[in-house]
């Protein structure tokens, strides 16, 4: 994904500003200037400094300034955009769902479904998710005794 | 002794040899980092013994580096940045039927470099740590500013871009409880962000789903259905070294020292290296065909500053580069908290880890040897058919850090948002030594302000640490003073 540089400045300085403006309800020691909120207020102030200067920047190199978004890869492979999303969304369901269906499943529900994306064969697909499904368990749940989610699999441990 | 009885251990001589295989096969695939290696191992790491979990970093860093050499002589595609220097001559000698030589060559400097970096970290960290045990908490303020803004100056062309990524990374190491209130910031009331921001799977997102991601998208991912078959003369290897040993040499304090300054890594030291070795050649009509002298500096160099880096990281907990920042976060959590004192209150250990790194870059050698009759096999692997296993990998290891799914939902927010970053030229080094440094630097400069009443002239008034200010303050108003010269004279 491609951003015009003046598009992130602008992104920076609203983003900074905004949490600046958060920081300042942040309470102060007794009799001091500083409190909890004076280091990230140091910090948000240089990253505005920052984002102003990446706008300047922007628009002295052309006189619109760079404020385009692109997105390339989607354009030319549509089909490995899709298999980029493929992934998030897996890792996403690792987090909203891990506990319930339980990493086991989930492992070898994900690597066939990428496998059969990627385009293998459905035996070569299943066979090698099994095997990647035990190592990967058994080297987390068995070796270094991770407690993996068990799941929908608990009933059968 | 204990140093060598905790080495010699058998859980930590397996565990060197595994992380040198997982090195190997991840640094010989294109596109895989030394880094991204080392970010999916800590999170197995993390249940092994302090000194075995070192030495697997280590190993694993310095196979994963030299490996970046083999897919760079036998495709032209070098396997990690680190590679890409020298990667021309590689080829070229590959294809004049000389690739045994080149990769032979490629191991033993590797191996050189590693050794040479190690014995300057061995006799120049105590000495520089007996003189930081008289900072008092105002020269580690200072100290740690010059180096994230080293940082911001060493790792990109681009310092603007580069000061924008290590704001980022301090800002994420101020989320959860103040240091010295303890009052929660930006913690949306989520009990998982009270104690911050889980620094192992924010490091597995940025350099492991990032590259997931991109090489997902990428378009070069196809195999080699039959790659050169190595034939290893060792008499020629060894020839070529003595013949080019200024170069080894040159190349391996070249490379030390680069990779003493933080955020300049093993990619900066090999091209520097092979700069030097190019402006000093003897034959430099044969550069790009051919020439030995690049790639014996080269791969000297970038093992070399692996080992350089661990001098600021274990002296003053200032990563040299985004692998020590990885390792500092592994020694925190096994209770080897780096900085001077760790000379004193964890002698053995610490010997323990400099024996490690021997063996790490001893090992190298063998183990690269062996491993260069296979490479044929790992190159065979198209390089997107790893990624499934290395997202559950990615995933499984961001949850057993601290046994929690909200350490995937880190992991995947700072991989989109490293990749997002990296894709629009934001150099990722600086983000995490932020993330690292962060936590540090407000510490340091909150115990400064309460020692001083909150005056700000009081950072400066101790000797050292009045000079480490005026430098940082110097180096921040640079760019400032250059610019208004610039525009002055038009």
């Amino acid at each position: 994904m491609r951003i015009g540089d003046g598009f992130f400045g602008l992104f920076f300085a609203i983003f900074a500003a905004g949490v600046l403006l958060h920081v300042r309800s942040f309470p102060t020691l007794p009799g001091q200037f500083y409190g909890p909120g004076f280091f990230p207020a140091v910090v948000l102030v240089a990253l505005l400094f920052c984002g102003a200067a990446l706008i300047v920047r922007s628009v002295q190199q052309s006189s619109e300034g760079n404020f385009n978004v692109s997105a390339p890869a989607w354009r030319v492979s549509p089909r490995k955009s899709v298999g980029a999303a493929m992934l998030l969304v897996f890792g996403l369901l690792f987090y909203l769902a891990g506990d319930w269906i339980g990493f086991v499943p989930l492992t070898f529900g994900c690597l066939l479904i990428l496998y059969l994306w990627l385009g293998r064969g459905i035996v070569w697909s299943f066979g090698l998710s099994v095997a990647l499904t035990f190592f990967i368990g058994g080297l987390f749940r068995g070796i270094l005794r991770v407690p993996l989610p068990e799941g929908l699999l608990s009933a059968l441990w | 002794m204990a140093a060598v009885a905790l080495v010699s251990d058998p859980a930590t001589l397996i565990s060197l040899v595994l992380a040198c295989l997982f090195g190997f096969i991840l640094g010989a695939l294109p596109g895989l980092t030394a880094t991204m290696a080392v970010a999916l191992l800590v999170p197995i790491t993390f249940f092994l013994s302090p000194i075995a979990a070192i030495a697997s970093i280590v190993a694993a860093a310095a196979t994963a580096i030299f490996a970046g050499d083999v897919p760079g002589a036998l495709l032209r595609m070098p396997g990690t940045p680190a590679s890409a220097a020298y990667v021309d001559d590689a080829y070229a000698l590959t294809q004049q039927g000389k690739v045994g030589l080149v990769l032979g060559l490629n191991a033993l400097c590797s191996t050189i470099g590693g050794v040479i970096g190690t014995i300057v970290l061995v006799l120049f960290a105590p000495v520089l740590a007996n003189f930081a045990l008289q900072f008092s908490t105002f020269e580690f303020l200072w100290l740690a500013c010059l180096g994230l803004t080293c940082s911001v100056f060493v790792s990109t062309e681009d310092p603007l871009k580069g000061a924008i990524s290590l704001l980022l990374g301090v800002l994420i190491a101020t989320v959860g409880m103040d240091y010295t209130t303890g009052y929660a910031r930006f913690t949306f009331e989520n009990p998982n962000l009270y104690e911050g921001i889980s620094f192992i799977p924010a490091l597995i997102g940025m350099f492991a789903l990032g590259e997931i991601i991109r090489t997902v998208l990428g378009s070069n991912n196809q195999a080699v259905d039959q790659a050169t078959r190595a034939r290893i003369g060792f008499g020629a290897i060894l020839r070529a070294c003595r013949d080019h040993w200024r170069h080894v040499f040159r190349g391996s304090t070249l490379g030390t020292a680069i990779g003493i300054l933080p955020g300049a890594g093993a990619d900066i030291a090999s091209w520097i290296s092979s700069g030097v070795a190019r402006r000093l050649s003897r034959q430099p009509d044969t550069w790009g065909k051919g020439n030995l002298e690049g790639i014996v500096a080269g791969s000297s160099a970038n093992n070399s500053a692996l080992s350089g880096a661990w001098v600021p990281a274990l002296v003053f907990a200032i990563p040299g580069d985004t692998i020590t920042a990885i390792a500092i976060g592994v020694l925190y959590l096994k209770g080897m908290n780096p900085g001077p004192t760790i000379f004193i209150q964890n002698a053995d250990l610490l010997y323990a880890v400099f024996l490690c790194f021997f063996l790490a870059n001893l090992l190298l050698l063998p183990i690269g040897l062996i491993a260069i009759r296979f490479s044929g096999l790992i190159l065979s692997i198209r390089r997107e058919f790893l990624m499934p296993p290395l997202l559950v990998l990615a995933v499984v290891g961001s949850f057993a850090i601290d046994n929690t799914v909200f350490g995937i939902l880190v992991m995947l927010a700072l991989g989109v948002l490293a990749y997002i970053l990296e894709e629009n030229k934001f150099p990722l080094a600086p983000m995490v030594l932020g993330i690292v440094l962060g936590k540090l630097v407000e510490q340091h400069l909150m115990q400064s302000l309460i020692s001083t009443q909150g005056s700000i002239v009081g950072l400066f008034e101790r000797p050292m640490a009045g000079i480490l200010g005026a430098i940082t303050l110097a180096v921040w108003l640079f760019p400032f003073v250059r610019w208004v010269w610039n525009r002055a004279r038009g």
